[in-house]
C-alpha cells in the first residue's frame, strides 16, 4: 500500500511539476558544452578562446604602421559556440560573463544568433572600457526560430587593427597594445 | 647646355591622361611602383608616341584626347587583365594596336542609357576670411596632406609668370576651391550631376563647407545651367561636447535644433556622418578611446542621431537620407576603430524605413579577394569583407532577399558608395572586378553608387572612362553569377541589357518589363552604378533636360576670383592632366631638398 501511494504522489508530482513548468523554459549552457568558434587575426594579434572555462582573450599590438589615408590590418577575434536545439518558442539569448576586463571603447563583446534555417535571428554588442566587470547582454530575438531548428550562438571580443600614430600629423593613433579578457559563464535561452 | 630639368610653366604636362603611378603631396615617401604600374605607364608611352605621330599632333596635344584616354584603358588592360576581369573596349582586339580600339568611353559626351551622379563631389569654401581658416587651422593642415590637389607640387617663377601650389594657385587651399570644382566636375567630365557632400566639423560655421554656402555653390551651378546638375548634403555629429558614457553630449540639443532650421529651407538632401569624427583630445581622458571620441549607430549618440533625422524628414517631402563614412581610417586625425562597418547591418534593421548609404563600403586599403566567407572576418575590421558581414550577421544581405523566379536580390535599405574605393582598385582590372562582383551579390544590383571624391583627386574622368570599360571574364561571370557582367539588366542580371531579344516579352517575375524588343543601357548595372540607382533614391529624373555649364561662366567666376583681394593672380593650365607631387623616391628626395633651396620651382620630374 505504502509503496502504491508513493507511486501516486510520485505521479501527481510530476503532473504539477510538468504544468507549472512555464512553456519554452530556459535551457542553460556553461563552460565545458560551449565549442571554439571562429578567431582571426593578423600577425599583430594574439587570440584565445578555451570552451572548457568560457575565457576569451584577445590582444593586439598597434604597431601597424599607418599610411597616408590606410590602417591595414586584421584585428584579433576570439569567439565560442553555444547550440540549442528549439524544441519550445524562443524569444531571446542572454550571455552572462564575469571578469571582465575591455582596455577601451573600442573593444567589443559580441553576440550573433543564428538558425540553421531562419538564418541571422539577433546581433548584441556591449562596449568597453570595462574593469572587472560583471554583467550579461540579451539579444532579443527579431525572428522565431522552428521548432527543430538548431540555434547558434556565437559570442566573444573582437575588434579592429590600429596603427601607429600618424607619421605626418603626428596626433596620437591608435593605442599601442589594446585587448581584453573575460569569462563567459552562461548562455541562456528562452 | 641643355636644361638638366624641365621648368613648369607656361608648358601643360605631357603626362597620359591615366596615370596610375604612386603620388606624393610631398609629405611622405611615395611607394615604389609595382611592375605592373611601370609596365602599363611605359606600354602608353611607347602608344602614345606611335599613334601621336600617326596622328601628326605633338605629344602635348595628343594627351588631351579621347585617344589618348583610350590607350590608357588599352594600356592598363594589357597589363592587368586576366582572371577575373577586362577592360573593353580594349579587350580582344584583333591586332591588339591601340589604335584600332575606337573607345566610345572615352569620350566626354554621355553614351546611351547613361546618368552619371557623382555621390561624393567635395569643395571647400576657399575665401580667405572663411571661418575655418583661422578657426580649424588644423584641417588645413589634414587637406594638404591627403589631397595632391591642394599640395602636390612647389610654387615657382619663371619667364611666364607665377605658378603656386598643387594645382598653380599660390593660396594652396583655392586649389580646392570652386573655380577648380566647376572645371573639373563640369567642364572636363562627363558627370551630369555632382552630389556636394561634406566633411566635419560642427558648429556649421567653422565648416569647411558650410551648409549656406555649399547651398549657394549649388544654386549657382543650377542657375548658370537652368537644371538641377547639384545638390548638397550637410555635415553633422551626435556627440560634440562629449560627456562620458550614459550623458547626453553638451551640444547634442544645439545641433539637433540646427539640423531642424537648416534641412527644409536650405533643401538639405541628406546628412554626412562620421562615426570616427568627436571632441579632439578628449577621447584620451578616462581611457574612452583614442584621438577623438567618435561613436557607433548602436550606442545612444548614433540611435539619437538617426531618430531625429527620421523626425526633422517626416515634416518635408525629402525621404531621410544617411550617409556615413566607413572604411579610410585616417588614424590619428579621427577615431579610426569606429570607422568600422560594424554598425551598418545592425542600424538597417532598426530603421528599415531609412535609406543608408556606406560611403567607400568600408574600405580601408585593403587588397581586393572574394568574400571570403562568414566565419572568416572580422565584422569590426574596416573593410569592404567586413561591410558585408555587418550585412549578413544582420540578416539584411542582398542573398536574404532574392525574389522568386529571381537569382539576385538587393538589400532593403543598405547602399553601397565606392568613392575612392573604386579610385584605389580601377587599375587592376581583377581587383576592380571582385569589388564589383561583392557587392552585386551581397549588397544588390541596385544598391551600388558612384562617388569619385574628387575634387580631392583633381579630375574624376579616367574613373569614370574605367567604369565605363570593366569587362568581366567568363570565371567571373560565372563565379559571381553575372553572365552579363556589368551590362545585365539590374533587376535581372542574368539578362542581357544591351540586347533586344531580351525585352520582347513581360518577364514572369519583374514588373514593367520592357517589351519593345530595344535594347535598354539604361537599365544596366554600369548605368544604375554610374548614376541612375542614386537618382531613384535622391528622387531624381535621370532623364530630364540638363544644360551644359560654360567655359565662359566658369572663366566668370575666374575672374571674380583673380580680383578677389588677398588671392594672388595665378594662371592654371586649361586641363590639369596631371597627378601632382613627387611620384618616386627620388623625386621625393629632391623635392624635399629643394624646401631648403631658393630655387624650388627648378623642382620636376626626372627624364628617366
Amino acid at each position: 500500500m505504502k509503496g502504491k501511494l508513493a507511486v501516486l504522489a510520485a505521479a501527481t508530482f510530476s503532473v504539477v511539476a510538468v504544468s507549472v513548468a512555464p512553456a519554452g523554459a530556459a535551457s542553460s549552457y556553461g563552460p565545458g558544452s560551449y565549442q571554439t568558434g571562429p578567431s582571426s587575426g593578423d600577425l599583430s594579434a594574439f587570440t584565445h578562446a578555451d570552451p572548457e572555462t568560457g575565457k576569451v582573450t584577445i590582444l593586439q599590438r598597434n604597431t601597424r604602421q599607418a599610411a597616408a589615408v590606410n590602417c591595414v590590418g586584421d584585428g584579433p577575434r576570439a569567439t565560442l559556440l553555444a547550440f540549442h536545439q528549439v524544441t519550445d518558442q524562443i524569444s531571446s539569448v542572454q550571455v552572462d560573463y564575469k571578469e571582465a576586463i575591455l582596455s577601451d571603447n573600442e573593444i567589443i563583446l559580441h553576440v550573433a544568433v543564428e538558425g540553421d534555417k531562419t538564418g541571422p535571428l539577433g546581433t548584441k554588442a556591449d562596449f568597453g572600457p570595462k574593469h572587472a566587470a560583471t554583467g550579461s547582454v540579451t539579444v532579443p530575438l527579431r525572428k522565431l526560430p522552428q521548432p527543430g531548428e538548431r540555434v547558434r550562438v556565437q559570442f566573444g571580443l573582437q575588434t579592429g587593427p590600429g596603427c601607429l600614430p600618424h607619421p605626418q600629423i603626428g596626433l596620437p593613433g591608435s593605442r599601442f597594445v589594446n585587448g581584453g579578457q573575460i569569462v563567459f559563464t552562461s548562455v541562456k535561452v528562452g | 647646355m641643355s636644361q638638366k630639368y624641365k621648368s613648369h610653366y607656361p608648358e601643360p604636362s605631357e603626362t597620359p591622361p591615366i596615370d596610375v603611378m604612386p603620388a606624393s603631396n610631398g609629405e611622405f615617401m611615395p611607394p615604389d611602383p609595382t611592375p605592373a604600374q611601370r609596365k602599363i605607364m611605359a606600354l602608353q608611352d611607347e602608344k602614345i608616341e606611335e599613334v601621336r605621330r600617326g596622328f601628326g599632333m605633338s605629344r602635348r596635344q595628343f594627351v588631351r584626347t579621347a585617344a589618348a584616354y583610350g590607350i590608357g584603358v588599352w594600356a592598363i588592360d594589357q597589363v592587368t587583365g586576366g582572371q577575373w576581369g577586362k577592360y573593353a573596349w580594349a579587350d580582344g582586339t584583333k591586332t591588339t594596336r591601340a589604335c584600332d580600339l575606337e573607345n566610345p568611353g572615352t569620350q566626354l559626351a554621355n553614351l546611351p542609357g547613361e546618368f552619371i551622379l557623382d555621390t561624393q563631389g567635395h569643395v571647400l569654401d576657399s575665401d580667405i576670411n572663411a571661418k575655418w581658416r583661422t578657426q580649424e587651422p588644423g584641417f588645413m593642415q589634414f587637406l594638404l596632406l591627403w589631397t595632391t590637389q591642394a599640395m602636390g607640387d612647389y610654387p615657382g617663377y619663371n619667364e611666364g609668370g607665377v605658378r603656386g601650389f598643387g594645382a598653380g594657385e599660390i593660396d594652396p587651399v583655392e586649389n580646392l576651391g570652386r573655380y577648380h570644382y566647376f572645371k573639373e566636375i563640369f567642364l572636363d567630365s562627363s558627370e551630369t550631376v555632382n552630389l556636394l557632400t561634406s566633411l566635419p566639423r560642427l558648429p556649421d560655421e567653422v565648416n569647411i563647407t558650410p551648409i549656406k554656402w555649399a547651398a549657394e555653390t549649388r544654386d549657382m551651378v543650377n542657375n548658370m545651367t537652368q537644371s538641377e546638375r547639384c545638390f548638397v548634403h550637410a555635415f553633422t555629429q551626435p556627440n560634440r561636447g562629449y560627456q562620458g558614457p550614459g550623458k547626453v553630449p553638451a551640444y547634442q540639443q544645439e545641433d539637433f535644433d540646427w539640423m531642424s532650421s537648416v534641412q527644409g529651407p536650405l533643401d538639405v538632401r541628406g546628412w554626412k556622418l562620421y562615426c570616427g569624427w568627436g571632441d579632439p583630445g578628449l577621447g584620451a581622458i578616462g581611457g574612452e578611446g583614442p584621438a577623438t571620441n567618435g561613436w557607433w549607430f548602436d550606442d545612444e549618440n548614433g540611435m539619437a542621431i538617426v531618430e531625429h533625422i527620421r523626425r526633422i524628414h517626416a515634416k518635408t517631402n525629402r525621404p531621410p537620407v544617411v550617409c556615413t563614412h566607413k572604411g579610410l581610417s585616417f588614424n590619428g586625425t579621427f577615431d579610426s576603430a569606429k570607422f568600422s562597418p560594424r554598425d551598418m547591418g545592425i542600424i538597417a534593421v532598426q530603421f528599415p524605413d531609412i535609406t543608408f548609404f556606406t560611403y567607400h563600403s568600408g574600405f580601408d586599403g585593403e587588397h581586393m579577394q572574394p568574400y571570403p566567407g562568414d566565419d572568416n572576418v572580422n565584422s569590426s575590421n574596416r573593410g569592404v569583407d567586413a561591410f558585408i558581414k555587418s550585412l549578413r550577421e544582420n540578416g539584411v544581405d542582398a542573398t536574404r532577399f532574392i525574389p522568386p523566379g529571381l537569382e539576385h536580390g538587393n538589400s532593403p535599405n543598405m547602399y553601397a558608395e565606392i568613392g575612392t574605393t573604386w579610385w584605389a582598385n580601377m587599375a587592376d582590372a581583377d581587383r576592380a572586378t571582385h569589388l564589383l562582383g561583392k557587392l552585386i551579390t551581397y549588397v544588390g544590383p541596385r544598391r551600388i553608387v558612384w562617388g569619385s571624391d574628387c575634387i580631392w583627386y583633381g579630375n574624376p574622368q579616367p574613373q569614370i572612362v574605367l567604369l565605363r570599360a570593366l569587362q568581366f571574364s567568363e570565371q567571373a561571370k560565372q563565379f559571381y553569377n553575372l553572365p552579363y557582367g556589368l551590362d545585365g539588366d539590374r533587376w535581372d542580371p542574368r539578362k542581357n541589357a544591351l540586347d533586344g531579344s531580351t525585352y520582347m516579352m513581360p518577364h514572369p517575375n519583374v514588373a514593367g518589363w520592357p517589351t519593345d524588343g530595344r535594347a535598354h543601357p539604361e537599365r544596366s548595372i554600369r548605368n544604375g552604378i554610374l548614376g541612375r540607382t542614386a537618382a531613384e533614391v535622391y528622387g531624381l529624373d535621370p532623364d530630364a533636360a540638363r544644360n551644359a555649364l560654360s567655359c565662359d561662366e566658369v572663366q566668370k567666376l575666374r575672374d571674380a576670383y583673380l580680383l578677389n583681394p588677398g588671392t594672388p593672380k595665378e594662371t592654371a593650365p586649361a586641363a590639369s592632366n596631371q597627378i601632382l607631387g613627387p611620384r618616386t623616391r627620388k623625386e621625393f628626395l629632391r623635392f624635399r631638398k629643394m624646401e631648403n633651396t631658393l630655387e624650388p620651382h627648378k623642382f620636376i620630374r626626372f627624364p628617366d
